[in-house]
């Protein structure tokens, strides 16, 4: 656990004082959130849509982030000092951590704006928290995976999103189904298996991640 | 005395082009080997590949234990983190390998032990990456091309950390510069 937690302190640090990410994520769902409150404004906006508008912000969020964690360190030379310090396991859950964090800070002030700038109402607030944690656990997961085996190619940027689309369909499908659902449309016997579906695939990919990112990070 | 590392018939190719092959070697406490050979000759390569750093295409090299652990290693154009500071790479590295703390003034670090990684020089960041190489006291030190970015008082960190390496551990150096490893009982040219 201090190996990870040796990783997630660099990570903060080094997100912190680079805010050239962090910006960016932030830049971009502010954006989202502010248009869809413009092209909806004085329109009720219907639960589907809704919940695809937010998890579109959510998944370029993850997508911009996560893999790039993996990615820079090779572009900026540090890989070879990373393998002579730590072991893949704790590479990837620290990454992984640091991740979740900064999507979960994401999700929470996407959802508060959300709420606010637009007409739409929270119908099951119980269904929309489990969908959003199984979306962020599951994006990060899955950028994660695709960011770790794209890392050490030689074209790391085109593979690591050749990589994540068929990591990301399921998702996009479980998370979509939960999240409109708990904004008013749909049936929930199908909206909370897709939740919980969401939660399981992100746990998954994350306790499953270091042996495939292991595979890959020994040259 | 026992090995604390051995290779046998390293061999590395890229394409249809051998770089070195049929590389062997054994070094034990006290050795100091220094690896020589033209520019392209593949130095830097079996540096990395004795350090574990890339997977050769013939031969096996082993060490006892973790090799995070049993081997140091520093190189020229390896990187440092961009944004964080000696003192804090040198935490990083001990929270991750269990090691203690270091003087940073055994390396010539203190003056700017608060500088982040983009404003040191090559030579301080080379002082950096000797500082972690040697932080967990590893049976072998692997140096790649040490002495290249370093002024006189960085060679003299340099033949300080050979010589107490070589009390307890062996010392493997890559260098085309004439005047490092003259001290070494061991020469491999790369090029012969």
């Amino acid at each position: 656990m201090t190996e990870v937690l040796a990783v997630l302190r660099k990570e903060a640090r080094v997100d912190v004082r680079d805010l050239g990410s962090l910006l960016t994520v932030a830049l971009f769902s502010g954006v989202t959130i502010f248009a869809i409150s413009v092209a909806s404004f004085n329109q009720q906006l219907k639960g589907g849509i809704a919940a695809g508008l937010l998890w579109v912000a959510l998944l370029f969020a993850a997508v911009i982030g996560q893999p790039r964690r993996f990615l820079t360190e090779e572009d900026q030379g540090t890989s070879d000092l990373l393998r002579l310090l730590a072991r893949p396991h704790a590479i990837f859950w620290g990454k992984c951590l640091m991740g979740i964090l900064e999507m979960a800070v994401t999700a929470l002030a996407m959802t508060l704006f959300f709420f606010l700038l637009t007409s739409a109402t929270l119908k099951d607030p119980g269904l929309y928290a489990l969908g959003l944690t199984g979306s962020v656990l599951a994006l990060v997961g899955a950028t994660s995976i695709s960011g770790a085996l794209a890392s050490s190619a030689r074209n790391r940027s085109t593979l690591a999103a050749a990589v994540a689309l068929p990591l990301l369909v399921p998702i996009i499908f479980f998370g979509i189904a939960s999240l409109r659902t708990s904004l008013g449309e749909g049936l929930p016997e199908n909206a909370w298996p897709a939740a919980w579906g969401l939660l399981g695939y992100g746990i998954a990919s994350i306790i499953t991640g270091p042996w495939i990112f292991s595979a890959v990070w020994r040259r | 005395m026992a090995n604390l590392i051995e290779a046998e018939n390293l061999g590395k190719r890229y394409g249809s082009r051998w770089l070195f092959r049929r590389v062997s070697l054994s070094l034990t406490a006290g050795d100091f080997l220094v690896i020589r050979g033209a520019n392209g000759s593949g130095k830097s390569t079996l540096a990395r590949g004795l350090a574990h750093l890339i997977e050769l295409t013939e031969g096996q090299v082993r060490v006892e234990g973790d090799p995070r652990l049993a081997i140091g290693y520093a190189a020229l154009d390896m990187a440092v983190y961009p944004h964080l500071t000696p003192v804090e790479h040198l935490e990083m590295a001990a929270e991750l390998r269990g090691a203690g703390s270091v003087d940073l003034d055994r390396f010539g670090l203190e003056s700017c032990r608060n500088t982040w990684g983009q404003g040191l020089s090559t030579g301080q960041r080379m002082r950096l990456k000797i500082a972690m190489a040697v932080q967990v006291n590893p049976p072998v030190l692997i140096l790649d091309e040490p002495g290249a970015s370093l002024d006189d008082a960085g060679r003299a960190v340099v033949e300080e950390v050979v010589r107490t390496q070589r009390q307890s551990g062996c010392v493997v150096v890559a260098t085309n510069d004439p005047r490092e490893g003259v001290e070494a009982n061991l020469e491999f040219r790369l090029d012969d």
